[in-house]
């Protein structure tokens, strides 16, 4: 009997669940940035692209609705026992907030009264931070509370999809900081290649973390209900294999690349590029890899775990 | 208030589909497959000689506990007083959290009226009419027997009572209001 799979949630939802969990993160490491390094250069792009993520992120998810035009019931219906309800909540905090503790950073909005107040900002960068934890954990309780789906019905999935949001927030800072190191000239870029390292063992860290937590799930998985253990199956050996793959390798070598980059200190120490043979300037080009390849595998994640959401077959 | 809910005798069903085509001209449904308030699924059990086949005509199991109605926004799936669960199509928003949410696979997305539909147990058209719902109405067996559950003197009432027809997935605590009389296996 060929196993019954949810076909409800699509790609425009794996976009979300994707976006929304790494502008969660990509929030709470800016703000890392602002109140621990004091690093502005950092906090205020990271901010404002957290925001965006999330904002793309929630258009796709408006786009899924059979209805758009009436997206706003999904918080004025103020259902509270549904976890769209509560997710939209949070996603309207975060939202708030972000862009508040963003305008507060941005150069464009030095009209606003709490502009570079460093005490205001400490507070809206946390509360911010605050609700980015919270978006990150509920696009993984979203699915996990579904009884009726076994592969999706375990804390195990929150987990999962914490640290992938993590490795892919930390991943787009990594990004923004090499971007921002590059335009600046070289006595200040010495900070920015530092940076490199230190989010370079953070994505190392956490995507290790993110593929234990994914070996324990599958190993509960395929000991669980019939469901769950033919979810499994279905994508290490099925129709989905090769997304799985794909996800599993991308992160296993962004995790490695990453591992690299800290050991070596790619980018960040200048006598490297004789022994590579690599300019100092395109040496960066490692821990952008890296960071896209762990981008892609969070997205490619959310894409697999959807398409195994195995139902139960009803016998007689 | 009555406890609607339906029992379906398996040991009766031959599979007509009688059920489905009445369902789906009263309904107006989408006459199109998966997007169906009911159908009937076959299964064969054993093989040559020994083989027995079994209709299980399935629809909205009008849970007590639904995880349809936990899990919506806005309201629009419901349980009106006598327990039959109902989508209010006017402020369904189709974010189909529904749709995965239900063990039972009972709901689907209706795109002409862009909303998540299911079973209603004809509840507005037939039901509050003093009528049974369109399945049970025209089913030749007497497979489906719709009642009040908590009425002694209905006959679904009595079977619901005697312990004879049982609830899909129990273990889900979702309390299902459709409940089975198996057919019993000759393999």
């Amino acid at each position: 009997m060929e196993p019954l799979v949810q076909q409800a949630w699509g790609w425009l939802i794996a976009l979300y669940l994707f976006l929304g969990g790494m502008g969660g993160a990509t929030m709470i490491v800016a703000h890392y940035f602002y109140s621990v390094k004091k690093e502005k250069a950092l906090a205020a792009p990271g901010s404002l692209a957290a925001l965006i993520m999330v904002i793309v992120g929630t258009i796709f998810l408006i786009l899924d609705l059979e209805k758009p035009e009436l997206f706003y019931l999904a918080l004025a219906g103020f259902q509270t026992s549904s976890w769209i309800f509560r997710g939209t909540l949070i996603l309207s905090g975060f939202m708030l907030f972000a862009a508040l503790y963003a305008a507060g950073l941005l150069p464009w909005f030095k009209w606003v009264p709490w502009h570079d107040d460093e005490k205001i900002l400490s507070w809206l960068g946390l509360i911010a931070s605050g609700f980015g934890l919270g978006v990150m954990t509920y696009t993984g309780v979203l699915l996990g509370v579904i009884k009726a789906i076994p592969f999706w019905n375990t804390p195990a999935l929150p987990a999962l999809f914490v640290a992938s949001a993590l490795s892919t927030g930390i991943s787009a800072i990594q990004w923004i900081n090499i971007a921002q190191g590059k335009k600046r000239p070289e006595s200040e870029r010495q900070r920015f290649r530092g940076y490199c390292t230190l989010l370079s063992k953070w994505d190392a860290i956490i995507v290790s973390t993110e593929l234990f937590i994914l070996v324990v799930y599958y190993y509960l998985m395929s000991s669980g209900p019939v469901e769950a253990a033919t979810a499994v199956r279905i994508t290490l050996f099925g129709d989905i294999r090769r997304a799985f793959m794909a996800y599993l390798n991308l992160a296993l070598l962004g995790g490695v690349l990453m591992l690299f980059v800290y050991e070596t200190k790619t980018w960040a120490r200048p006598g490297l590029e004789d022994g590579w043979k690599v300019s100092l300037e395109k040496s960066c080009f490692l821990p952008l890899l890296a960071a896209l390849l762990i981008m892609i595998a969070g997205l490619i994640l959310r894409v697999v775990i959807l398409q195994a959401g195995v139902m139960a077959q009803l016998t007689p | 208030m009555a406890r609607y809910g339906m029992i379906i005798d398996l040991r009766s069903c031959i599979g007509c589909g009688a059920c489905i085509a009445a369902c789906d001209m009263e309904n107006e449904t989408p006459w199109e497959e998966g997007k169906r308030r009911t159908h009937v699924p076959k299964f064969t059990f054993g093989s040559y000689p020994n083989v027995t086949v079994v209709y299980m005509p399935r629809l909205c199991m009008h849970c007590e506990n639904p995880p349809c109605v936990t899990v919506c926004p806005t309201g629009a799936s419901h349980v009106t007083a006598d327990g039959v669960v109902l989508v209010d199509h006017e402020i369904c928003i189709g974010c189909k959290y529904c749709v995965v949410a239900c063990p039972y696979d009972a709901r689907y997305v209706d795109e002409r009226i862009r909303s998540v539909d299911k079973c209603t147990f004809c509840y507005t058209n037939r039901v509050l009419k003093g009528e049974v719902p369109a399945c049970d109405a025209t089913c030749p067996g007497r497979v489906r027997i719709f009642g009040d559950l908590d009425d002694p003197n209905s006959e679904a009432g009595r079977i619901a009572a005697s312990g004879l027809a049982k609830p899909l997935r129990p273990e889900l605590g979702t309390n299902p209001k459709v409940l089975y009389i198996p057919k019993v296996k000759s393999v």
